[in-house]
């Protein structure tokens, strides 16, 4: 009985031990900084998350319309297609999740629709090309097949870059500064009608995970 | 014109709408541009402001970046805030601050 008892105890302190060491490396809690208000402090990760894309993209969407970089003249919407985005983090990122809400708000302000046929590296549906593939049977009405020349070219295509920045401050905490670097392009010129970047910084213990 | 600011009652206080306009642009969207004030002297104010749009029904239009923007104010600091609606279907809008930290989970909706 006193053996269990002893071996309860035992399991229990090595239990508390844990949790102290495991909360003594989790250091302090990360935050955003406000390159002009560094003390400014607002709970996160020191990773980039939803909320960060949804920042970036808001920011993004917002000067793209005030920029009037994507008013038709005469009315109407243009084409955009979906470029390169090159993530030089350390983190994984999946970019397309960036890019969407992107699109869907760009879609909403009835300014943009996006070609799901042509993006840098190959078309992003490849349904467009498969369904082309049906003029020649005779299983399919051909009035119903898409014919030649219906697609429409990109005016405009959208690229981007993030890029991380790590530095260690003063205090042993670890800063992390993203840079969301985003250019339209048009096609037809090649010049870059808008740019824009959003900067995320964010401090914390090194100890704690961001990637 | 009334200003459609709805401003947290911890926050009356502490803030002051210095300035207010909004227009119809050329491109068909509508914009909305306010100023924000910290009215004390030695104290930093964290506060979330958020544009709601409406259509010509008053139905609210979701979007995508729909999100609670963190904004800090220094002591007396200022800082001018412009905003385009989502959509050209938004034809009316109601810009909401809230209280940082007893919102803060709002940021993601």
């Amino acid at each position: 009985m006193n053996k269990r008892m002893n071996r309860s105890k035992t399991t229990a302190l090595l239990l508390l031990g844990g949790i102290v060491a495991f909360a003594g490396c989790a250091g302090s809690q990360p935050r955003y900084i406000d390159p002009q208000h560094p003390e400014s402090s607002q709970a996160t990760t020191l990773g980039l998350d939803y909320e960060d894309f949804r920042k970036a993209s808001m920011e993004a969407v917002q000067s793209m319309l005030k920029s009037g970089a994507l008013d038709k003249p005469g009315g109407g919407r243009y084409v955009l297609a979906i470029s390169t985005f090159v993530n030089d983090t350390t983190q994984r990122i999946d970019m397309d999740q960036l890019v969407k809400s992107i699109r869907i708000a760009l879609l909403q302000s009835g300014k943009v629709v996006v070609t799901t046929a042509v993006r840098a590296g190959g078309a992003e549906d490849t349904m467009s090309y498969e369904a082309r593939k049906l003029r020649k049977s005779d299983e399919f009405n051909q009035r119903t097949v898409a014919k030649k020349g219906q697609m429409i070219a990109p005016d405009f295509s959208l690229s981007g870059k993030i890029i991380q920045r790590t530095a260690t401050l003063p205090n042993g905490d670890t800063r992390v500064d993203y840079y969301i670097q985003l250019t339209l392009t048009d096609i037809k010129t090649g010049l870059a009608y808008w740019e824009g970047e959003t900067v995320i910084s964010k401090a914390g213990s090194s100890k704690s995970v961001n990637w | 014109m009334t200003q459609p600011i709805t401003i947290d009652k911890t926050l009356q206080k502490k803030l002051e709408i210095t300035r207010f306009a909004s227009r119809y642009r050329e491109n068909g969207l509508t914009e909305v541009q306010f100023g924000v004030k910290n009215k004390k002297e030695g104290e930093s104010v964290d506060f979330l402001y958020h544009v709601e749009w409406f259509d010509k029904d008053g139905f609210k239009i979701k979007s995508m970046t729909d999100t609670f923007v963190p904004v800090h104010l220094g002591p007396q600091e200022e800082k001018i805030i412009d905003v385009v609606a989502i959509s050209p279907k938004a034809v009316s809008y109601k810009i909401v601050i809230s209280d940082y930290d007893k919102n803060k989970e709002r940021i993601i909706q």
